[in-house]
This record gives C-alpha cells, structure tokens and sequence, in this order.
C-alpha cells in the first residue's frame, strides 16, 4: 500500500518539473508560430514568394521597435516558403547581421560562403575584397530571370549596414534588384524608424520605398479583433498552458518529448484560466503592459514566475507573480544604498543637502567633509572618524558611481577639490534612510531635517 | 547527404518522455540558443526533405530522364564539360567532369545546399541560351505547384503590367529624346573629327542617366566604332582601384600584381594606336581622393595628344567639377562639357507610366486619373522614375490582392476607407482607380509620424511621459531637459492624477523605448538622470494628436504641475 502510495507522489513531483521544463521552454525559445501582423506578414510571403516564383526582384525593409517580432516573421514566412517544393529547390537564402558583418568585407565573404559561389573552398572564401565584390556582381549580373536561382537577402541590423564605406554592399544589392539581373529580394530588418534617413540619395532612388512598420502590441489586423490589453491576457494563459492531448505530438513537434497526462494538463489549464479573472492578477498585470508593452520583457518575466514551481511549490500562486514583478519593478539604486556603511550614508546625506541647499551645482570632497563634521560635532553619540577614513569613504561613493566628475578628471586638481555632480534624487535618499537597517536615530532625524 | 558548412552540430537533445529521470531538464537551454540562430532554416529545410522526398521521386524521374536525353547532346557540341545542370544530374557529372577539385566539392556538398546555377552561368556565358531553364519554369510543373504560383499572384493581365513597370526594363525612353540626340551628335562629332573629349553628366538619381548611355552604347552603329567601357565606382574600393579595373576591362598586358603602375600602363596605351576609346564612368563622385589626383589624371587622359578618348562621367551633383576640379577650369581643352538630366515632369512620368503600359498590353489596368495623380505627385516631390514605377507596382499589387483574396483585408497598413463589404461586389477586372494610388503614396510618403492612428497601441504611461515633456516645452521657462527633470513633472502629474508612478529606472527605460520610435531623443551617454532629451517631432503635430483625449490635453495645458 505504502509503496503504491510513495508512486503516486512521485508521479506527482515528477509532472510538476516536466510542467516547469515545458512552460520554461515554450516561455524562453522563440517560436517560428506568428502572431498578429496577419497583412504584414501577407505582405512579406508575397513578395518572397514572387521573387522565387516569378523572378521578380523586390526590396522591402520591416521596422519596428526592438522586439516586435520582424525577425519572427520573416521566419515564419521562410518556415511555411520552404514547405513548397518549388521554394526549397530554386530560393538561396543568405542572411547577414549587422552586429556580425561590421564592414562589408565581412559581409562579401559571408555572402559569398552562403552563396556556395566558385570561389569557396570549404567554407573559405579566396581573394581579395575588390575581386569578391567584382566577381560576386559578375555572378548576379550574369544570371537572368528565367536560368539563375533566386536568391534571398535577409539583412538584420539593417541600420548598421547604412554605416559601411559608401554603402557599396548596399549599393549594389539594391541595384541588382532594379536591374534586370538575378532575381533577388533584399528584405531588411530594422529598429530605427528613420532608417530611410541614413541611406545615401542614390541608393535611397534604388530602394523601392517599400518600408512596412511594425508595432508591438498592434492587434487590429488580427484575425479577431480585441483590445491590447485583452491580447496580452490572452498570451499569458497561452504561455502558461500545457498542451491538449491532441495536439501534443501533433502540432508542437518540437515539444515531442513531453508527453503530459492529459488530465493534469486539463487541471492546471484551467487553474491557469481561473488566475486572468482574479482582480489582483489584472491588475499587476495592467500595469505591467502601461509601462513597457513588448512581449520580451513579458515571457522574462513570466520564466522567473514558473521557475518557482518546484516539488514543494506545486502551484503558481498570484503572490509568485507579484514577487516576480518585484524583481523587474525595483530600483537598482536603493538596493546599492542598502548596502553601504553608516558613515557612507551619512556623506551621502551631506551631499543631499548639499546639493538642495546650492541647487544642483557641483561639490567637492571639501564641503561635504565640512558639512558632515558639522553634524557630527553636534552629535556627541555619533564617532568622529579620522579625515582620510572618511576620505576612503568618499572614494567608496565614487566608484559606485553616485558621483560623476564634472569636467575633465584629469590630476590637475588635487582629490579633495575636484568637483562632482550628485547623480540621486532626494526622494531616493530618503527612501534608503527608511530602508536601512539599524540606522542611528540621529542619522535619521538628520536626513529628515529640512535646512 | 553528408554534412553542410552552415549548420553547427549542438548536443543532439535526447528524447525523454513523461515519464523520464528528472536530470535532463538542465539540457534546455541549450537548446533554446540554439533555436534562436539565424541559420535555423537550413535544418528545417532538412527535415522536411527527408519527409517529402518519397512523394517528389515521381517528378524528378521525369525530370532526370529529360535531363539525359539532353545532356549528352550538349556534351557532343561542347567538349568542357561544364554542364549546366549538376543539380538535377549527378550521377553523370561524375562520369565525366574534368576537373577534381569541384567533383570532389560536389560529392561533400548535399544536393539541397544551394550550389548555384549562376556559377555555370559565369565560366560560359556563350552556353547561356542552350542552358535547361530553371524547374519552375518548365512546361512539366507539377499540378499542385502549379496551383500555388497562380493562386497568390492574381491575374494575368495584372501580372504582365507589373513585370512591364519593373525598373530593369528600358527598351525605349520616352522624355529623354533631346537627351539622347544631344549625346548621340557629342559622340559622333568626336569620332568624325577623332578628336578626344569629356563630358560630364548630372542629375538627380532616377532621371535616365545611366538608361539613356546604355541606350546609346547599344546602337550598333555606334558600338562597331568604338571600343566601350562601361565602370561603376561605387564597386571599387578605392580611388586608385579604378586603374586596374579599367586595365581588366582593355585586357592590356603588363599588369603587375601590385597595380602600382596601372596609371603608367593606361598612358602609355593611350598614346599607342588603338581605336577610339568610350570610357564611361557612372558615380564618378565615387573616386574622390584627398587631393583628387586620381580625378584630375583622369579628367586629363582626353588632353593627351593622339588619345582617342571620349570620357563620359556620371553623377548626382550639378557642380561636381566645379567643386572638386577646380584646376580643370583653368586650361580650355581640359574643361569638360557639361550635360544635365533634369527630373521629371508630370507629363514626361505620365507618357512612361502609360508607354509602358502600353507594351505590355495593359492599358486598360490603371485608369488615366491615376496615372496622372501618381505623376503629379511624384513630380513634385522628387522626379525619380525609380519611385514612380515602384509605387505604381505596389498600386497594382494592391489591387489584384483585392480581386484575388476578398477575404483578406488590404495589405497596405494605412488603408481604412476601403469597405471589404463594396469590394465583394465588384467587377473582377475592375481598373486600378485614385482610391488605391492614394493608399499607396500615403504608405509611401505619409511618413513615420502618425500617432493618432496608434492610439491604442501607444501605452498610457508613455503617452504620460510624452505629455510631460510638452508640458515643459509649452510652458515651462527653461527649455533644457533633461531626463531627471522630465521625471519629477511626470511625477507631478502622475500624483496630480491619481496614477501611480514608475520609478526611475523604469522611467529611463521608458525613455529608450520611446526613443525606438523616434518621437524623442535622448543625448549623452554617462549617467541616464543626466541626459537631455530632445523632442524629434513636430511639437505642434504632436501636440495636436494628444489634444485630441481630454485627460492628455488636461495634462498639456496644467503649468501647475511643473
């Protein structure tokens, strides 16, 4: 009995961490599944497909913010292309990165590589620049509509591109594509949305103007229409939902091998849909979307939710929400004053109310030094420490870069009076003084202390 | 097939199933960085050919036995060896290529790399017109491919107005006749009375420049008398290359591998006997070097006694000699004719757009209303043929996506006067109308600056920010900004308004994701409390689209809060 009791208890932890390893990965990886941007993503799909098909050459270029899915959906597309026979045979796709390919030397040998061209012996291209770029354009301009390959440009940090050396990569990209020569489709991908500012007019003529903008949290074209509010709702109980029993093996192929008991799964999905309608939990979840709405800082936020499951923890509750939302929502910096000693902490008062009294101008070591040895004069409980302690202390501060220098910082100025600005509000030293542990009271009463 | 350059082997994830030992779920991530590679396709693409490869035999046997009966034919009239089609013919090839090293490529290669067909194309460019055309393009196309092509695109008539309005094609170019007499009588002067010369062509980018030359080097009266070469600067790496590509392009032996003295090689050809010379450069601006020695050395060749040489230089700015050659003045025989390409004109677009069209058999595809409206337009912005003929493309793109998919919505963004409930009962062949141009050049020109028809998408704390910031810009008296004043307004206002506030590292975070957009700019680096931050937009447009809500426009105009 005991035996076939310690089973079932087994089987029980051992779901929670397949749940855990489930949700974390669906969480944490990117899909190749787009969501919303339905006339977008048509959009793309039409003018790759074209290009392949027909063997026309087009250019397009995606902006949008950071992390609204350009990259997504140009998977997606390449996904459901190389699908048709017809795509998978005749489309070479070359994707360059501006973050990688930082000059188009680079970019040309990579091209090159991805191209499989003459001149690539496994893997390495040979030659110099002006012979890669010469004879890469002698390939594209040999080829025509009807006998050559089309290929497909995927350039990522398309903005970086913009800074070569006259744009010679992007210049000639882009005049392939007006010419009649192979068929190619450059699709650029950026975050800047004046990015047609920074090509140069005549490769700006050769660009076909078509720019499709991307916005996160845009759900008008999806397929039923509803609030932004109500999408993001939608993909937390996405997220967090295991699998149906249908479509475990079907659908997410890539999720083979968790296989989840279909009458746990069902329990914990609705467990799941039960926390949208607690107020609470749409409450923090409103002002989570006010602040930033992008879909990263989401599922980050939601990965540090799940990983809380553990054997003991078996169920997310709304409180691991809320300290989850913790984390993203604090301020680094009273954390660092958490951490300081008292004297710190009193310099750092010094300098508060240095800077109200002076309003905003810049300070030295000096005059905190003499404003601190003024309150610990009046303060006979308080330790007068020795100046180069307090010196130490100062430093201390200044490392931790509470204190920027103004001007130029070099050792013309003895330490004692070079000048520094005050990087924290006062609302932030006040905040710290009440969070920190074991203040003297006088310490206190002195930082409330208006002058 | 065995292994490719592109894909990077990562620990081959093990199948677990539910049931499984809980250690393996620290294998995760791994795979997660994986997944997030750009080059995630190629094994995708592998899967599924693993998958389809038993349906598709049916077709490529087909195809391979078409293959054989041609291959040995070509093979028979050209003995290289190169063939056109390794893809499809493998197992020929290895009987009877000559050269190793590219056999032995081929066999490490799998077929599904994409090992070009342009690569052939190059080593014989004569073999070109025998080549088997491309799959897709032959009669045998499979049915349901077939289905595919012809779904998405539309009609037919749709499809050969679009391929005729493509920028590659120029047979004929109507509105640059004056043009091309002008350059046809220069030519022709020179080469009756052997004299050399230059000439210097400006203009904007889009107005023919480089189409008209083309045009001309193409007649054959013209070609048989000169020997051509044509050079795009923007290829070359730098000033100084330009010698010895023009060397390559003349075949003159005695290169060095240096090229050091290419410039002494060229003079010395220029002056040997030869036939007249027509050396054009496109993007001349290009070759500017610090003291434009390799300009004025090329600018000088024509001067040269027994030359024989017509430069034609091309490029954008109307002054280029004047600006950077400025020593050409001085002498007269150095002086370069100067010849401008103006833009454009509305009827000179219009009489392209509608030439063009006529060629293809098309007409009837755009209404004339629309056609001049699009010309008018382009015309007054910047007269570049380039942008007319694209946005006439997208105009009929958007149109056959209509008439083929009426369940679909438009895929231009900023379309919302189109009722998809009008389009269902329309004609099919119903003519491109101003209602499409319209959508088109608004997605074209409209910009980036449209908040109002983001309302929604733009978050309400954000739009705070934004509101703040005017605040300050309208009412306060320094106008200086930086990011720790903009947040004590915010703050202000968020108290004022019973909105709870973000904190500071928030709120500086805030500040870069409306940076994305573009609507603001924060400068300097260092300490984020201390940055600046400066309005990009319009102060008044973007005034005007937050007037619009009653709370933003409350919050615009309360000078308490600052």
């Amino acid at each position: 009995m005991s035996k076939k009791k310690n089973m079932a208890i087994d089987f029980q932890d051992n779901m929670i961490l397949l749940t855990r390893k489930y949700l974390k990965r669906r969480i944490m990886c990117p899909e190749t599944k787009f969501r919303h941007h339905v006339n977008e993503r048509l959009h793309v799909m039409n003018l790759v497909k074209r290009t392949v098909e027909i063997g026309e050459s087009n250019s397009v270029l995606l902006v949008g913010p950071r992390d609204s899915g350009k990259t997504t959906l140009v998977n997606s597309v390449l996904k459901e292309l190389s699908a048709l026979k017809s795509f998978k045979d005749n489309a070479i796709i070359v994707n360059l990165h501006g973050l990688v390919h930082t000059d188009d030397r680079l970019a040309l040998k990579d091209l090159t590589r991805q191209m499989q061209l003459e001149n690539v012996v496994e893997g390495k291209v040979f030659g110099t620049f002006a012979e890669n770029l010469s004879f890469l354009l002698d390939c594209l301009k040999s080829g025509d509509k009807h006998h050559s390959k089309p290929v497909i440009f995927i350039l990522d940090e398309f903005d970086l591109f913009c800074e070569h050396h006259n744009q010679t990569l992007l210049y000639n990209l882009f005049d392939v594509a007006q010419s009649a020569q192979v068929p190619i489709c450059v699709v650029g991908m950026s975050c800047r949305l004046d990015v047609m500012e920074l090509l140069e007019k005549r490769v700006k003529s050769r660009f076909s103007h078509r720019q499709i903008f991307l916005f996160p949290g845009d759900t008008s074209s999806s397929e039923q229409p509803m609030s932004a509010f109500d999408d993001r709702l939608e993909l937390f109980r996405d997220l967090l939902s295991l699998p149906d029993d249908e479509n475990v093996n079907k659908v997410e192929q890539q999720y083979d091998d968790c296989t989840t008991d279909p009458q746990f799964g069902s329990m914990w999905n609705d467990y799941i849909k039960s926390l949208t309608t607690n107020v609470t939990m749409v409450n923090l979840l409103k002002r989570m979307y006010h602040i930033d709405v992008s879909e990263r800082s989401f599922r980050n936020f939601l990965a540090v939710a799940v990983s809380t499951l553990s054997e003991k923890h078996q169920k997310l509750e709304v409180n691991d929400f809320v300290e989850a939302s913790k984390i993203f929502s604090q301020d680094d910096k009273l954390l660092i004053l958490e951490g300081l000693s008292i004297l710190e902490m009193c310099l750092i008062i010094a300098m508060k109310q240095e800077t109200e009294i002076y309003d905003g101008e810049p300070l030295n070591f000096e005059a905190i030094y003499n404003r601190y040895m003024k309150f610990a004069n009046q303060n006979s409980s308080v330790q007068s420490v020795q100046k180069p302690v307090i010196m130490k202390a100062f430093e201390h501060i200044k490392n931790l870069e509470i204190l920027l220098p103004v001007g130029n910082t070099n050792t013309k100025f003895e330490k004692e009076y070079q000048y520094y600005k005050f990087t924290l509000t006062s609302q932030q030293v006040i905040e710290a003084v009440k969070n920190y542990p074991g203040l003297p009271t006088e310490v206190s009463q002195w930082a409330s202390s208006s002058i | 097939m065995s292994g490719k350059q592109t894909t990077i082997s990562f620990p081959i994830r093990k199948k677990s199933n539910f049931y499984s030992r809980k250690e393996e779920v620290n294998e995760d991530f791994t795979n997660a960085t994986a997944k997030d590679t750009p080059s995630r396709y190629v094994p995708t693409v592998k899967k599924i050919v693993t998958l389809t490869s038993s349906e598709s035999e049916s077709d490529s046997d087909i195809e391979n036995t078409k293959e054989r009966h041609k291959v040995p034919r070509e093979r028979r009239i050209e003995n290289a060896g190169h063939t056109p089609r390794r893809r499809k013919c493998d197992d020929l090839n290895e009987q009877h290529t000559p050269s190793p090293p590219k056999q032995r490529r081929d066999k490490l290669e799998s077929s599904l790399t994409p090992s070009t067909l342009l690569n052939r194309l190059i080593l014989s460019p004569k073999k070109e017109g025998r080549l088997a055309p491309k799959q897709l393009f032959d009669s045998c196309l499979s049915e349901e491919e077939d289905e595919i092509i012809s779904k998405p695109i539309g009609s037919n008539k749709y499809q050969n107005a679009r391929k005729s309005l493509h920028g590659s094609i120029t047979d004929n170019l109507p509105g640059r006749e004056e043009e091309l007499t002008k350059l046809q009588k220069y030519l022709l002067e020179h080469l009756d009375q052997k004299t050399s010369g230059s000439l210097y062509i400006s203009g904007p980018p889009g107005t023919g420049k480089t189409a008209c030359l083309f045009k001309i080097m193409q007649q054959s009266d013209v070609r048989s008398k000169f020997k051509m070469v044509y050079i795009n600067c923007t290829s070359m790496k730098s000033a100084t290359a330009i010698y010895a590509k023009i060397i390559q392009e003349l075949s003159i032996p005695g290169m060095t591998k240096s090229g050091k003295n290419g410039k002494a090689i060229i003079e010395k050809y220029l002056v040997s006997k030869h036939k007249t010379l027509l050396l054009v450069l496109d993007e001349i601006d290009q070759l500017e070097s610090k003291k434009q020695s390799v300009l004025y050395s090329i600018f000088e060749w024509p001067s040269k006694p027994n030359s024989k040489l017509i430069l034609i230089g091309i490029a954008n700015s109307l002054d280029l000699t004047d600006r950077i050659l400025p020593r050409l003045q001085a002498r007269c025989e150095l002086k370069p004719a100067l010849m401008h390409f103006a833009p454009y004109s509305k009827q000179q677009i219009f009489n392209i757009i509608s030439t063009r069209l006529n060629e293809a058999n098309a007409t009837n595809v755009f209404t004339p209303p629309a056609i001049q409206f699009l010309a008018s337009k382009v015309a007054a912005f910047s007269g570049d043929i380039r942008k007319a003929l694209d946005i006439s493309r997208r105009v009929i793109e958007l149109a056959s996506s209509h008439q083929v998919a009426q369940v679909l919505r438009p895929t231009i963004d900023n379309d919302t006067n189109i009722e998809p409930s009008k389009k269902e009962t329309e004609a099919v062949e119903k003519p491109v109308d101003l209602k499409e141009v319209i959508t088109v050049l608004n997605g074209v020109y409209g910009g980036i600056q449209n908040l109002s028809n983001e309302q929604d998408t733009f978050p309400l704390q954000q739009k705070l920010l934004i509101c703040s910031l005017l605040l300050i810009l309208n009412k306060g008296k320094n106008k200086d900004i930086t990011v720790g004043r903009l947040y004590e307004v915010y703050r202000n206002v968020c108290k004022k308004r019973n909105i709870s506030a973000v904190d500071t590292s928030d709120f500086v975070n805030m500040c870069s994701l409306i940076e994305t957009r573009g609507i603001l700019r924060v400068v300097g680096k260092k300490e984020a409390r201390l940055c600046k931050v400066n309005l990009q937009w319009d102060q008044e447009e973007l005034d005007a689209a937050l007037q619009d809500k009653q709370m933003m426009a409350d919050i615009i105009n309360d000078a308490n809060c600052l």
